[in-house]
């Protein structure tokens, strides 16, 4: 048990390393789903800990909506790209005042 | 009593009517005014004469009346019996004036409609010419000085209005302005007399002061007739205020007929002998105020001989008879001045009073209004034809204008004295009155030569116009023609007036008879007179004959140059001064210059550094406190908004500068707020372990 949390909490720090450290977008995309993993993995070992199967659904679900997040998020990307010609999310300011 | 006295209101009413309707609807009536102010006029005369024919009946020649007051409503309330009323007095002398006034309106009137047939804004002159006779007309009936006094005023305003009846031509305005200010000295005067009168016998009303004159001090008995004569000599055009009448002469020929030379100027002369309940009080044991009769004489005197010269020099048609209608008017004060004199002397002396200088001198208005008038609307008929005023561009009239040539000799003879035209009668009993009271008074010796000499004068100018204008060659360019039949028929009615005023006398059993006040008494012209008088008449004829044969030798005959007069030196100077009209309005002019611009300058300087400082000063501390009160707004009280919202931009300002668009910076905002929300939980659950655990 100890080891899948431990796991889990490596995977989430790597994942805001990522998210707040790296400047391409594809990059911190992936660290985006690194976190969701993390928690899909926390899931997954609650569920087995406490022989309580809704978690294991949740874990799909998760993967379902990360899946989807991945796709829209690429999506936004590639247009983004297309009209700046940069995805450095440092050069990405639109919602500057 | 009269009957149905209530009409003598409609004779004042009906051409106020008519000036009101003309006034309010002179656009829609155009040449339909004239025959409104006409038909307005008719009223008033047929009224006049219903009224007069009563007074002559009763009193006059059936002797037993003497006044009847129609009270009108109380203008000014006050404690019973010293209240102002507006009311009409109707005696012989008003009712008579009545007549007059509004029968020479009507004739003017008529003429009227053809002089002034191709004039711009008829509608204005027909108003103004019916107001104009409706003050002539309350003036002549008014019964209380006051009354009479606005009347006055109102025919002041008409006069003013009417000189300056085209008042687009600069001499015009200027001669109405000079008209209404030269005046307005007689009639602050005539105030003052009011105000006076008011103040010593709390009532205005000629038949109630009369009574009482005996209880005045002697030198209010000389003042207040001073100061209504003062009022006398401003609108008759006396000396010195003499100099508005002849450029008054730039209004219309019928407005000089009019109130020129028939009616208005006649109001100071009707003044005067509405005063000789002062100048000759006829009480016992009360000193008459021979110095006022003395100045009022003196004047009538001197402005006769003073005016006369001037009219033998003038060219121009109109002034000739201006100055002629002040000499005139001279004589008629001369008249009233001898005769109260005369009646003066015979009440101290307890003799039976008489009244021929009195009845002399509105005898003389009476003849002299038709004459004059008639004199002036001839005049007004050749001005109509040649288009000029300069006699020197007229001559041989007769023979284009037949008629007006002819009403024309008449109105001259008149106007010059020779039997049996009107002004014989009148000027000679004036002459014989002053010569009368020379026996009193020798200064009327003196005052009785001018008269004399200013008959010859008279005689002289008077055909000396008429040999210019209708004899000798023609001098002018344009094809003069006889007047329409509607000017010339008021031109015969007159010239039949200037034969028939002079012999009324005889059928009313004597002029005096007509207009004295209280005591009618009868006195036929030439009849029953001394035989010094008979002298003095023929004294008379036989200058103005003289003064004809002068002008004929002159002017038709050319036995003797013109220029003989004016070649010598002497004669040169006396010409040169008579057209200067013995420089008095250049001295007027002057005086005015000097005297009363540099009181204006000094008032302007004072009111400029005075008056302009003071304004200016509290103008400035005005000015310093809005400064501060600004300042306090600009500084304090925008300071505060300023700030306020200033700090609220740099705030904002500020805070924006976070909103740095980057979603990592956001990320970051939320995992340190994560991060610190748990270590505040896991602190927060430990410390309370940790203090909750002993």
């Amino acid at each position: 048990m100890e080891y899948e949390l431990l796991l889990s909490g490596a995977l989430l720090c790597i994942g805001l390393y990522g998210v707040l450290a790296r400047r391409n977008a594809i990059i911190v995309l992936m660290s985006i789903e690194i976190i969701l993993n993390a928690s899909i993995l926390n899931f997954v070992a609650f569920s087995s800990y406490s022989g309580n199967p809704s978690g294991q659904i949740f874990a799909l679900l998760g993967i379902a909506v990360a899946a989807a997040e991945a796709a829209v998020g690429l999506a936004v990307f590639l247009s983004i790209y297309q009209t700046h010609g940069s995805i450095e999310l440092d050069k990405i300011r639109f919602l500057k005042w | 009593m009269i009957e149905n006295a209530w009409v003598a209101w409609l004779i004042l009413l009906l051409p106020l009517a008519a000036f009101v309707i003309i006034g309010l609807l002179g656009r829609w009536l155009r040449d339909g005014s004239g025959y409104v102010a006409v038909a307005g006029m008719l009223g008033s005369l047929v009224l006049s004469l219903y009224v007069f024919v009563q007074v002559l009946a009763q009193g006059a020649l059936g002797g037993g009346f003497a006044s009847q007051t129609i009270d009108g409503y109380v203008w000014l309330p006050s404690i019973p019996g010293n209240e102002i009323r507006i009311s009409l007095l109707i005696d012989n002398l008003s009712s008579l004036m009545l007549v007059l006034v509004s029968f020479l309106c009507l004739l003017i009137f008529i003429y009227s409609l053809g002089y002034m047939h191709e004039e711009e804004g008829k509608p204005r002159y027909y108003a103004e010419v019916s107001l104009f006779a409706t003050g002539m007309l309350g003036t002549v009936s008014a019964d209380n000085f006051l009354q009479l006094l606005i009347f006055w005023e109102i025919m002041g305003l008409c006069s003013y209005l009417l000189i300056g009846f085209w008042y687009h031509k600069p001499e015009a305005a200027a001669a109405a302005k000079k008209a209404f200010l030269v005046t307005r000295v007689g009639d602050v005067l005539f105030l003052v007399g009011v105000l006076v009168i008011w103040n010593e016998f709390g009532t205005l009303r000629f038949n109630e002061i009369a009574p009482r004159v005996g209880l005045l001090s002697p030198q209010l008995l000389t003042l207040i007739p001073l100061l209504l004569f003062g009022g006398a000599v401003g609108k008759s055009a006396q000396f010195p205020l003499h100099a508005w009448l002849p450029d008054a002469m730039e209004g219309p020929t019928t407005v000089s007929a009019l109130i020129h030379a028939a009616t208005m100027v006649k109001a100071g002369v009707y003044l005067t002998a509405r005063s000789f309940i002062f100048l000759v009080p006829l009480a016992p044991g009360v000193q008459p105020p021979f110095t006022a009769i003395l100045v009022i004489a003196g004047i009538g005197g001197f402005t006769a001989i003073f005016a006369a010269t001037m009219a033998v020099v003038n060219n121009d048609i109109k002034r000739v008879l201006a100055f002629s209608t002040i000499s005139q008017l001279a004589y008629m004060f001369l008249g009233l001045g001898a005769g109260a004199y005369l009646m003066a002397t015979e009440a101290v002396n307890g003799e039976p009073v008489n009244s021929a200088g009195y009845s002399a001198a509105l005898y003389h208005l009476f003849n002299h209004a038709f004459f004059k008038a008639l004199l002036f609307l001839s005049a007004g008929s050749v001005i109509h034809a040649v288009h000029t005023n300069d006699m020197r561009e007229m001559g041989g009239l007769s023979k284009s204008m037949p008629i007006t040539s002819r009403v024309m000799l008449f109105g001259s003879l008149a106007l010059a004295g020779i039997i049996p035209f009107s002004g014989f009668f009148s000027k000679g009993e004036i002459l014989s009155v002053t010569f009368d009271a020379g026996a009193d008074h020798p200064g009327f010796y003196l005052l009785y030569l001018l008269g004399l000499l200013t008959a010859f004068l008279t005689a002289f100018y008077a055909f000396r116009l008429w040999f210019m204008t209708f004899h000798g060659e023609y001098r002018g360019h344009d094809h003069p023609h006889e007047s329409p039949r509607v000017m010339t028929t008021p031109l015969l009615i007159l010239a039949g007036f200037t034969l028939i005023s002079g012999l009324l006398a005889y059928p009313m059993q004597g002029f005096g008879n007509l207009v004295f006040f209280g005591r009618p008494e009868a006195g036929f012209p030439l009849v029953g007179i001394p035989p010094v008088h008979y002298l003095l008449e023929a004294l008379s004829l036989g200058v103005a004959g003289l003064g004809i044969w002068l002008a004929w030798s002159i002017y038709e005959t050319k036995r003797i140059p013109a220029e003989r007069f004016t070649r010598a030196p002497g004669g040169a100077f006396i010409h040169r001064m008579l057209t200067k009209r013995y420089w008095i309005d250049d001295a007027y002019d002057a005086f005015g210059r000097t005297v009363v611009y540099g009181i204006a300058r000094g008032l302007d300087w004072f009111d400029r550094t005075a008056i302009d400082g003071i304004v200016n000063a509290v103008g400035r501390g005005g000015m310093r406190v809005a400064v501060e009160s600004d300042l306090f707004d600009r500084r304090v009280i925008d300071g505060a908004v300023n700030a306020l919202s200033l700090e609220t931009v740099r705030t904002s300002w500020r805070l924006r500068q976070r909103q740095t668009g980057q979603v990592q910076n956001y990320a970051w905002v939320v995992v340190v707020g994560i991060v610190a929300v748990v270590v505040l939980l896991f602190g927060f659950s430990f410390l309370q372990r940790f203090l909750g655990g002993r």
